[in-house]
Order: C-alpha cells, then structure tokens, then sequence
C-alpha cells in the first residue's frame, strides 16, 4: 500500500465544535471553493471530503438533551440551552478522554486509511477542536512502524495538515500533549501550517477576544532533534472579523487558500 | 428605542474597522530564467476598538505552484525556507529550517507596511521532488534571487465595513 503522487490529491476536512448534527456540514463545499478561488488556471484535480462526528457527539449528549428539555421552561430557553450545551459537550468530550473521543479518532483515522489504500495523496484541513483529533491522529500514525516511512512520502498516509483557529495552545490541551512524534532520520519533511487570526477567542482562550500578541503555538512544538522531521509555522492570518466571527472566517480567506494551493500541489 | 441604539452603537465599536488591500504587481524571471509576472497582496484591518491586524504577505510567482507566505519574526518580515522545498540560490546543499529566504526590507512590522515603494530581497530557489505537480507550464519554481532587491509599486484599496469582512484578495497571475 503506498500512495500514488500522480493520483489526484484529496483534502480531507475535519471540523470543530459544532450545533446541529452531520447533515448540518458543509465545510468540504467550502474548501473546495476556497481551493478552486485560488487556483488561477491550474488544472489540479482534487476532491475534498469531509469526516463528520456530529452525530456521535450528540449520542454521547443525549441524555443531558433530553434533562434540559425537563428544565427549561419555554421553547426559547430550550433551545439556547441545548445549544449551549451541545458546544460545550464538544469541548468536554474532546478534553476528558472519553470513550466518544476515542470513537470520534478511530473514525477519523480510518477515513484517512481509507483514502490511503486508494492511493491518493491526502491533505488534512482541521478546525477548532478538530485540530485536537487530527493531532492525535496523526501523531498516532507516525508512531506505527507500517506508515511514515521518513525517507519515502509514498508510505505517508497524511501529506500535510493546516489547522485554522486551534486551541491546541491553551492548557486544557496542550497538558496531554506535549511533543510531537517524531519521523526518525531522514530528509523529507512534514508540514504543518498553524493559521488563526489574533483576535480569535478560541486560541486565545480570552472570552472577549482581546488581541493575542506573539508567534508560538504550534511552533512551541519545534524542538533542536533533525529526527524530528516536522517543519511548524505559525500563519497570523487577518480574516478581516473579530472576536467568533473570526473563528468562523477561515474557510473563506484567500492567505489560507493560497496556503493550502502551496500545501497541495508539492 | 434608546437601548436599541446603544446597541447598535456597541456592535459598531466592537466590530467597525477600516479593511485595506494592498496590491503589487512586477515583471521579472523566475529561478529557471523565464519571464514571469509576480505578484504579492496582504490585507490590514483597522479596527475602532483594538489593536490593528495584517498579513500575512502572500507572493505569487507566476506559472508557480508555489505562494510564498512573509511572517513577522524578531528577524523582520521573512518567509522562511523550508528544508526539502528551498534552498539558497546556487547551493545544492538543503537548508536550515527556517532560514531567511526571502526579506521585505521596507518595514519589520506587517501592521506598518504602506503603499508605495516596497523592496523586496530574494535569496532562494525551489526545491522539488515527486509529489510537486508540473503540469503544462506549472513548476514550484518561484521568483529568481538577485543580490539587488525587487522594488514593487504597492497600491492600496480601502473600505469601510460594521461587521467586518472578508479581504478579497487578487487572482493569481494567469499562466500563459
């Protein structure tokens, strides 16, 4: 099984916190519009995919769903609440190492072997939280001896990540994850591309979003090893919005396309 | 009526800015000596409340498969090479993560860079293996090093927005 750089590439999208469930989703549309925006006349085939969760996330919820109902008192509250409560299970979820967290990486991680064993080279864009699962994914799939061969792209079954507004820096996450597997000798190179805009409040953690100065978040993750194999950049990307309007802009911005247009084609 | 305008006039504190473009385009060769257009752009948001937001700097080279993005470092604003994809013009040697290969020299900082003049260094050249796509005319390789830096005419297109709005950015260089 190895992957074919002739085949057209695949960008695969895993999202973040979400209201709704899976039927609700539509960021591969949208990176497939960003990606083809950005295009110029190249003719670069690719498709995009999309790994839902939504649904699995709302089973685990369920039964505080249906307390709420008990709880609130008007149809108007019900709802709030039980959207408030459906983003903060994601969270919660994602942050304990629940049996739905373990189910959410697993899915994840065939959908990735899946594309893997059709040869195609994939790409995966992750946002918000889902930057958490791709991490671990990821990282759980350069530890297995079968894949990521340093010296061999052919043998990685993820060519590259970009992850847009990721709470990866904030310590709920960063505690249980606090260095990167590395690749082991050899010359090629994974990229990781960190993009989030400054007045995001999901990077930054600051519920108003007051501008975060400073570059490392995923960078914080470079070390002095040439085993390590990662190239890190931090991308401060202007959406042109503030505060959750920005967490929600990347989708649409023309630097993170151009990222991804550079992140695809080599 | 009176809270309703108090309202409106919070959110526009909160999310009014000013949204710049800016835009600059030059006739030059790429590393492999044919002639190329390049291309670079950034956006600034200018907001009532808070401290400015820009960038990062995108140029694109054109018929490249390549778009070089310029952070702000302590070492200015640079893009920086990557080793297995970059390497110092005329060297076959791989380079240090993060080298500087590429240099704005106007300004170190993305929120002050203005319309007008702009230099620009370039001290790299692509680095290609198996899974770079060329196709047709397309190839990684990007605008050509040269010791004298490149001056690009910057212009700048402003707008108003109250909630904030995408930057619209400039299609890339057609390829022909």
């Amino acid at each position: 099984m190895t992957v074919d750089p002739k085949k057209p590439r695949t960008v695969l999208i895993i999202h973040g916190v979400q209201t709704g469930d899976d039927n609700d989703l539509i960021q591969d549309q949208l990176i497939e519009q960003l990606l083809k925006s950005r295009l110029g006349n190249m003719p670069l085939q690719f498709k995009t995919d999309l790994y839902r969760y939504e649904n699995l996330n709302n089973q685990a919820q369920s039964k505080y769903q249906k307390l709420i109902k008990l709880i609130a008192a008007n149809p108007i509250g019900e709802v709030l609440a039980g959207n408030a409560l459906d983003l903060i299970g994601d969270v919660v979820t994602a942050r304990l190492d629940t049996s739905t967290a373990a189910q959410i990486r697993q899915g994840f991680k065939n959908k990735i072997l899946e594309i893997f064993t059709e040869g195609s080279p994939c790409y995966v864009v992750a946002h918000s939280l889902g930057s958490i699962y791709a991490f671990d994914v990821i990282n759980e799939l350069i530890k297995d001896k079968h894949y990521f061969d340093r010296n061999s792209r052919r043998t990685w079954p993820v060519q590259g990540l970009i992850t847009l507004g990721s709470p990866i820096g904030l310590s709920m996450f960063k505690k249980r994850r606090q260095k990167l597997q590395s690749l082991g000798e050899g010359t090629k190179m994974f990229r990781w591309l960190n993009y989030w805009d400054r007045t995001d409040p999901v990077v930054s953690g600051k519920l108003f979003g007051q501008t975060l100065s400073g570059f490392e978040i995923a960078e914080k993750y470079r070390t002095e090893s040439p085993d390590l194999g990662w190239v890190i950049r931090d991308r401060p990307v202007d959406t042109g919005k503030a505060w959750l309007m920005a967490h929600v802009a990347y989708w649409e911005n023309p630097m993170v396309g151009d990222g991804l247009f550079d992140l695809v084609t080599n | 009526m009176k809270n309703l305008l108090t309202s409106i006039y919070l959110l526009v504190l909160l999310n009014g800015c000013t949204l710049s473009m800016y835009t600059a385009e030059l006739d030059a060769l790429n590393s492999d000596g044919e002639p190329r257009k390049a291309l670079l752009y950034w956006s600034k948001t200018d907001r009532l409340i808070g401290a400015a937001k820009a960038g990062p700097v995108i140029l694109m080279t054109e018929c490249s498969t390549r778009r070089l993005s310029f952070d702000e470092t302590e070492s200015g604003i640079i893009y920086r090479g990557e080793p297995g994809r970059d390497r110092v013009a005329g060297q076959n040697e791989t380079i240090a993560d993060g080298i500087v290969c590429a240099k704005i020299e106007t300004q170190s900082k993305l929120t002050e860079l203005q319309a007008g003049e702009l230099m620009l260094t370039m001290l790299c050249e692509a680095v290609f293996d198996e899974f770079s796509i060329q196709e047709g005319l397309y190839t990684p390789a990007y605008l050509q090093a040269r010791e004298a830096p490149y001056r690009f005419d910057v212009r700048e297109s402003k707008s108003w927005s109250v909630f904030g709005e995408t930057p619209k950015a400039p299609e890339p260089p057609e390829c022909k």
